[in-house]
């Protein structure tokens, strides 16, 4: 009987597969390309070295020849092969000069390679069979990349290309390009002999780490072994290093995004939460369309469960198809989406280049879990509905909905929105990697989104109640009585579009919020003149930093007046990774503006630890907004800081500690500053010192305020950018699911039609009537969803913003968004209603 | 265009003209060759066995069926030769309908219900007020006026019915088995009020039923057997 | 030290061939060692930049001190030089660009049957060190350093697994320079010469850690020190070489160059060394080398002869008959490169009654391929 109903209304069910398809594809698309775009977690070396078992590094991400060398002894052991990488974000230029794309350097020691196991199974033809070792290597700026890189870049063997490195324009001249057939080589990477990137890189003598791989392959997997290998490289590692599993660089780096990729979990929850509404509508749908023939059946004696097992068997078998199709949707949605991801990880976190998309065996788990889940859900209640639809005889006596008792008790949505409260009591939960999830923050907000949605059928009622006066023609009549009759069908479906009303209101507030706050936080903070960094890298983790050569020549300019240094280096706090800066301390205290949370001095800095000026991420993500200490790990060993004041910073969400430069010199044990703000003598001409600066430094970035404030502000934009468009997939879906519910409704609603029919309503008014119907349900979720959307602005700012990443927020309210929206939210409702009316209207004729 | 005041004869005394009517779903023939004609005022009962093409027949005539050949005039209009916007003001202004299943708008009080036909035609407030009190009046239901159908009885429902087809003043009234789901008792109240209500009205009233006693009230019976009608 | 060496320093006794001038440069840059020349030590011990190709080798046969146990060990650093013009310079950093070295360490468990042997392939520079003025390497897993005492040497050599091997050596003889006025000749091509210094017996003693255990060893070793810029003519494939330590206080060495057609290159040499350490020489026409038993890798399908006889006619003993077997089969040294793979393992020396004379090496190049190409 199912079945037969499929094959009559075969476009029917295709839909509501595709439904499910869409909400899974959203799903485990973003999951996977998230983490796509930061799977690859700064071990690009690892296409041509292969996979390393272990890492050693320093607490700043940086070694000296010193400390390299000290290394000498425990890289002679046969059981292992040490493999120093370095590697840095620069940018090649195009044929005007300009900026083109960004690409990874990375340089190994490419004679050793032949050491290694990967090359031994696999070797790499760097160069022609008949070379002799040093020939092979080349000159000092031959580079190599590989087919996807050549072609990005449009070069072949022989061919130069400039590029922007650590301030100055070099050259590199493509040795040979690499066939990789696997696709292994990112179609950013440059290798190249490890004295000539550390030389194109400015930074003579250093590497970032250095890689283990066991000699013994086949014991990699060997636990024991492995614990073994670890202890003896422990125990001979020189004091200011730190020895750790690959798998923790990944952890490591996972946790600098969890927080960014969770948001995106959630977001993407919500596009399969309304697919699932949706999807409840149609179901709901077609119960309605079978109600006689469920009634005929009950009337024949079949048992309600049996009725019930089949509506829940057909959702099922929706979940299952729809499931499969999402997979592969979600793949595609990938694809599209992960370069904007992979930008957006680059441009906040650190230099990431997509790893081939994969389709793991966990992906597909995962959607056919989420897929049949959410289908199964979706499908429970109407096929509740049909095990509840009584026998034909009752049936034929009038219109019949099901009762749905609990829409219309606001008792849930009441202890919904109680609970929510309620859990914003505990704190956060503890991450790996030291960020923090706001469990009760997310727990409210879908809570408040749920109590919300179960208490809109209220004002509903409430909202056609006060319209009621106003509506004295036939028409308006029609449509208002019904809605104030707030069936159950009606309530379901003003319940689905809260959600995804709240949800947008929420994200309107936050993003607006966001805007706002670095807005003011750029007018107070960033009062140079100029400002000065690399060229071409963007994010916190591709520094290189400036060559100190080329900085001292630009500080000899005569027209500075004072110029703010800043250095900085990742650091180690006993969990997870966080920013140590190296600044003038005086100037930051009392000449150059912040926004103080705690005024320098209002802090006592604990005695025997170093005086540090720290964000308000730091401070609350460390537990110090009242004073105390911080333990880093630096390559000088163990550093105690101690906050003397505290800045508002919404640079990074790790949080920054700023002492005095010297300290941050001897504790780094490196001299290279990341950016300069210039404030100019009386007089001079900022634009003109500008173009000036320019073109003597042409591998520097200079700008002036505005400028900079240009592409700060461009940067948020791009984070946000998969939350419009989740947001705007959500709202797509409820839409959708609004058209279907009416449609549900007109189809329950058969008897009041001919009705109405007879008494010679017309097809205009009809349809009219329908459309008062749709706006009323838009109207209804509006002032609802925007109330609960209000809510969850307050949460969002307050609370998960607060606890994930420790940044205090203004709370700004769209005014203007929002009656935008309200406006094109009432239009489509009523756009709706006359579409599912026309649309029942020609079916039923 | 229809003229507004259905009391109002273009039709010169007849309010209804069928002649060869016929009309098949599909294979099945439902109407074959009626003819039927009904003088201003006029109460004619249609009796016969279900599945004779009774309900067919009115759906002809108020225009929500088209026929397949012959001819429906209603005070001197032809069916056929009106478009939809037409037919549905036909319905509007000229035909009242009473269902066996009351059919009463459920979202709507008894007032409403019985005031919607008139807002429909356009009525002016007062007007409409007014006659609506006078109707509801007319069929004993003033203090459940402002109840929804669901709390009102079946007779009660059907009253309100009957004033609703009556509000606007119809040429023609349709009754399809209107005590077809009341008890005798109420049954019979209603039959009482509907010969009462046309009479006063002026309205020809068409009952369709199987019940002999319902036929009380009419000037004549025509039975109808197959599609056919017998006098 | 110094003084000593000179004082004991002593040229061939014999000179069986014609002198062809070595020119002062290879084609491709690379000094070529000198005739004449007189090595001073220990400057001459360490690296010799200029010159286009080196190594230091140890092998030797050693015995548990307390137990039955034997062992066969082999420690080599090669060096290969880069650029002619930039090798001379000093090391540059840590990731030279000047010197590429090669560390090779085995070891033959006599009694168990096993060998196990590791390469590393380095630039100069953080792992890979070596003096130009002193015996001190550090190459990999492979460090050499002069003892205290000036005379001795210790080498230690990291193995697989933990494995380890440390031992002092003394010289019990002076050091032997090989060849004609000081240039061992490997070939008709005029740059074909090296310099070639070898320790023919030391004393040594010290400890291997192997299998887990700690085991005190001594036993006896030889030590080449080979200096060249064109190690092998053009048209030769390789070479088959042995080193023996005889029963009765003196040594043998005996070497065939290969030619591409299989033939003994003209060369190719036998050179005895008595007790007090003086070497008397013959070239090719005055001996044979024969195959009598080979051994095929399975790992890299090459066929070794590993069993040799060879029949030289001694200027002053007449003929004399040595064969060489080897202790265990399989001491294949499996580079990390294609190519570079050879034979080297311990073996005994008999007599031609079958009787044992002695502890011998055996080496077995080039059979993968055209060394004579990589070598100059």
């Amino acid at each position: 009987m199912t079945f037969r109903h499929w094959k009559a209304k075969l476009g029917h069910y295709l839909l509501l597969v595709g439904i499910v398809a869409v909400g899974v594809g959203a799903f485990n698309g973003i999951r996977q390309a998230s983490r796509s775009a930061s799977a690859n977690f700064g071990l690009f070396n690892q296409a041509v070295s292969g996979r390393s078992d272990f890492l050693i590094e320093s607490p700043t991400q940086r070694f000296g020849p010193e400390q390299l060398s000290s290394l000498g002894r425990l890289a002679s052991d046969p059981d292992w092969h040490l493999v120093p990488v370095i590697e840095g974000s620069v940018t090649s230029l195009d044929a005007s000069g300009q900026p083109a794309s960004q690409l990874r350097l990375i340089g190994l020691d490419l004679l050793a390679l032949a050491n290694l196991p990967s090359i031994l199974e696999d070797p790499i033809e760097f160069a022609e069979e008949e070379s002799t070792w040093h020939e092979w290597l080349g000159s000092a700026q031959d580079v190599w990349i590989g087919r996807g890189a050549a072609d990005k870049l449009g070069v072949e063997e022989g061919d130069s290309v400039s590029i922007l490195a650590s301030g100055r324009i070099m050259e590199v001249s493509v040795r040979k390009v690499l066939e990789d057939d696997d696709s292994n080589l990112g179609d950013d990477l440059v290798l190249g002999d490890l004295p000539t990137i550390q030389a194109l890189l400015s930074r003579p003598g250093e590497v970032n780490r250095v890689e283990v791989v066991l000699a013994r392959t086949d014991m990699r997997e060997d636990r024991g072994y492995l614990e073994q290998i670890r202890d003896r490289l422990s125990g001979d590692l020189p004091t200011g290093m730190r020895l750790s599993p690959t798998e923790n660089r990944a952890a490591d780096r996972a946790a600098m995004t969890a927080a960014f990729r969770l948001n995106l979990t959630i977001l993407s929850l919500i596009a399969i939460l309304v697919g699932a509404y949706l999807i409840l509508q149609a179901l709901d749908a077609a119960v309605v369309r079978k109600r006689t023939e469920i009634a005929t059946l009950r009337s024949l004696g079949v048992n309600g469960r049996i009725i019930f097992f089949i509506c829940i068997l057909e959702a099922g078998v929706i979940g299952v198809l729809g499931s499969l199709s999402g997979i592969g949707v979600g793949y595609l949605l990938a694809l599209g989406s992960v370069g904007m991801l992979a930008d957006t990880v680059n441009a906040l976190y650190f230099a990431t280049s997509m790893e081939a998309l994969s389709l793991t065996w966990t992906d597909c788990l995962v959607g056919l879990g989420i897929g049949i889940f959410f289908s199964l859900l979706a499908g429970w209640l109407p096929a509740r509905d049909a095990m509840s639809t009584p026998p034909a005889q009752v049936l034929s006596k009038g219109d019949w909905s099901p009762g749905f008792d609990w829409l219309r008790n606001p008792k849930t949505g009441i202890l919904l929105l109680l609970f929510g409260a309620l859990a914003l009591l505990p704190p956060p939960f503890m991450m790996e990697g030291g960020s923090k999830m706001p469990v009760g923050g997310f727990l409210a907000a879908g809570a408040w989104i749920l109590g919300a949605a179960l208490l809109s059928g209220q004002m509903l009622v409430l909202l056609a109640g006060w319209l009621r006066p106003f509506c004295q023609g036939p028409v308006s009549r029609l449509a208002c009585s019904r809605l104030r009759d707030g069936s159950s069908r009606h309530r379901l479906a003003v319940a689905g579009l809260v959600v995804a009303v709240g949800m947008v209101t929420g994200m309107f507030q936050m993003v607006d919020s966001f805007r706002g706050t670095i807005r003011e936080w750029f007018d107070v903070r960033f009062q140079a003149e100029l400002y000065i960094s690399e060229r071409g890298v963007t994010g916190a983790g591709n520094i290189n930093g400036i060559d100190p050569l080329l900085m001292d020549e630009l500080l000899e300019d005569p027209a500075i007046e004072y110029a703010d240094v800043m250095y900085l280096c990742h650091a180690r706090p006993k969990v997870g990774i966080t920013l140590l800066a190296g600044v003038d301390m005086d100037a930051w205290s009392s000449r150059i503006r912040q926004i103080w949370l705690k005024q320098p001095g209002s802090l006592t800095p604990v005695e025997g630890s170093e005086p540090a000026l720290v964000s308000e991420t730091f401070a609350r993500r460390f537990e110090v907004l009242e004073g105390g200490t911080v333990e880093l790990d630096t390559p000088n060993g163990k550093k105690l800081i101690s906050p003397v004041g505290i800045f508002t910073d919404y640079g990074n969400e790790f949080g920054t500690a700023a002492v005095s430069i010297d300290s941050w010199k001897k504790w780094t044990g490196s001299d290279r500053p990341i950016n300069v703000s210039l404030y100019l003598k009386e007089g001079v001409n900022t634009n003109e010192t500008r173009d000036r600066l320019r073109l003597a430094f042409p591998g520097l970035e200079v700008r002036n305020a505005k400028e900079l404030r240009e592409v700060a502000l461009g940067i948020f934009e791009q984070t946000f950018q998969a939350t419009t468009a989740l947001n705007a997939i959500g709202l797509c879906v409820a839409f959708a699911g609004l058209l279907l519910g009416l449609l549900s409704i007109f189809d329950e609603s058969v008897r009041t039609w001919t009705t109405l029919r007879h008494l010679g309503f017309s097809n205009r008014q009809f349809i009219l009537s329908a459309g008062l119907e749709g706006a009323g349900i838009a109207l209804a979720a509006l002032v609802c969803g925007a109330l609960a959307g209000l809510a969850m602005g307050w949460l969002l700012i307050f609370v998960i913003n607060v606890q994930s990443f420790g940044w205090t927020l203004l709370w700004q309210i769209p005014l203007f968004d929002f009656l935008r929206f309200g406006a094109l939210l009432l239009l489509v409702g009523f756009v709706s209603g006359c579409a599912s009316a026309f649309y029942w209207n020609l079916k039923n004729r | 265009m229809f003229p507004i005041a259905s009391n109002e004869d273009p039709g010169n005394g007849i309010a209804l003209n069928l002649s060869s009517i016929t009309k098949s779903f599909g294979e099945v023939p439902v109407l074959r060759g009626v003819d039927l004609e009904l003088k201003s005022g006029e109460r004619v009962a249609l009796m016969g066995p279900s599945g004779s093409g009774k309900s067919t027949l009115l759906n002809c005539i108020c225009g929500i069926e088209p026929v397949d050949s012959g001819e429906v005039r209603m005070a001197g209009r032809l069916l056929g030769d009106l478009k939809v916007g037409d037919l549905e003001r036909l319905r509007r202004e000229s035909i009242g309908y009473v269902f066996q299943s009351f059919h009463l708008l459920p979202t709507l009080t008894a007032f409403e219900n019985v005031e919607f036909p008139a807002q429909l035609i356009g009525m002016a407030k007062e007007e409409r007020i007014e006659k609506v009190k006078r109707l509801i009046e007319s069929v004993g239901l003033t203090d459940r006026s402002t109840h929804l159908p669901d709390a009102l009885s079946g007779g009660e429902r059907q009253r309100v019915a009957l004033a609703r087809a009556l509000i606007h003043r119809p040429a023609l009234l349709l009754a399809d088995e209107p005590t077809g789901s009341l008890d005798t008792e109420n049954g019979n109240q209603v039959l009482k009020l509907l010969k009462t209500l046309s009479i006063e009205h002026g309205v020809a009233l068409l009952l369709v039923t199987h019940d002999h006693a319902s036929t009380d009230i009419c000037d004549r019976v025509i039975s109808m057997r197959d599609g056919s009608l017998i006098s | 030290m110094r003084i000593t060496t000179l004082c004991f320093l002593l040229l061939p006794l014999v000179l069986q061939s014609e002198w062809i001038e070595p020119p002062t440069r290879t084609a491709k840059g690379y000094l070529v060692p000198a005739p004449d020349y007189v090595p001073v030590f220990p400057a001459d011990h360490g690296s010799h930049r200029a010159y286009g190709i080196e190594w230091w080798y140890w092998v030797g046969h050693l015995k548990e001190k307390e137990g039955e146990r034997e062992f066969g060990f082999q420690s080599t650093v090669f060096r290969l030089a880069g650029d002619p013009v930039e090798a001379a310079k000093p090391a540059d950093g840590n990731f030279g660009t000047r010197q590429l070295y090669l560390a090779h360490s085995a070891l033959s468990d006599l009694g168990e049957k096993t060998y196990l042997h590791h390469e590393r392939v380095l630039r100069e520079g953080w792992q890979a060190k070596v003096s130009s003025g002193d015996l001190a390497i550090k190459v990999a897993g492979i460090e050499v350093q002069m003892l205290e005492d000036g005379e001795g040497h210790q080498v230690f050599s990291r193995l697989p697994e933990e494995g380890m091997l440390k031992l002092e050596m003394h010289p019990i003889k002076p050091l032997v320079t090989f060849g004609d006025r000081g240039l061992s000749r490997k070939g008709g091509s005029p740059a074909a010469v090296s310099w070639y210094w070898t320790y023919p017996r030391l004393e040594a003693k010290g400890t291997l850690r192997y299998g887990g255990e700690e085991i005190a060893v001594q036993g006896t070793a030889w030590m080449d020190h080979e200096i060249s810029s064109s190690q092998l003519g053009e048209n030769l494939a390789g070479w088959d070489w042995t080193c023996v330590h005889l029963d009765d206080g003196t040594e043998l060495k005996a070497y065939r160059l290969r030619q591409k057609d299989g033939k003994a290159d003209p060369w190719s040499a036998v050179y005895w060394i008595d007790k007090a350490g003086r070497a008397t020489s013959i070239y090719a026409k005055d001996f044979t080398w024969k195959e009598e038993g080979s051994w095929t890798s399975p790992d890299t399908g090459l066929s070794y002869p590993t069993s040799v006889r060879i029949e030289a006619t001694h200027p002053t003993r007449g003929k004399l008959v040595y064969r060489i077997r080897p202790l265990i089969d399989n001491q294949e040294f499996r580079g990390n490169g294609r190519g570079n793979d050879y034979w080297e393992g311990a073996c005994e020396a008999i007599d031609g009654n079958g009787k044992k004379i002695g502890n011998a090496y055996l080496e077995l190049a080039g059979y993968g391929g055209s060394l004579g190409a990589r070598l100059n």
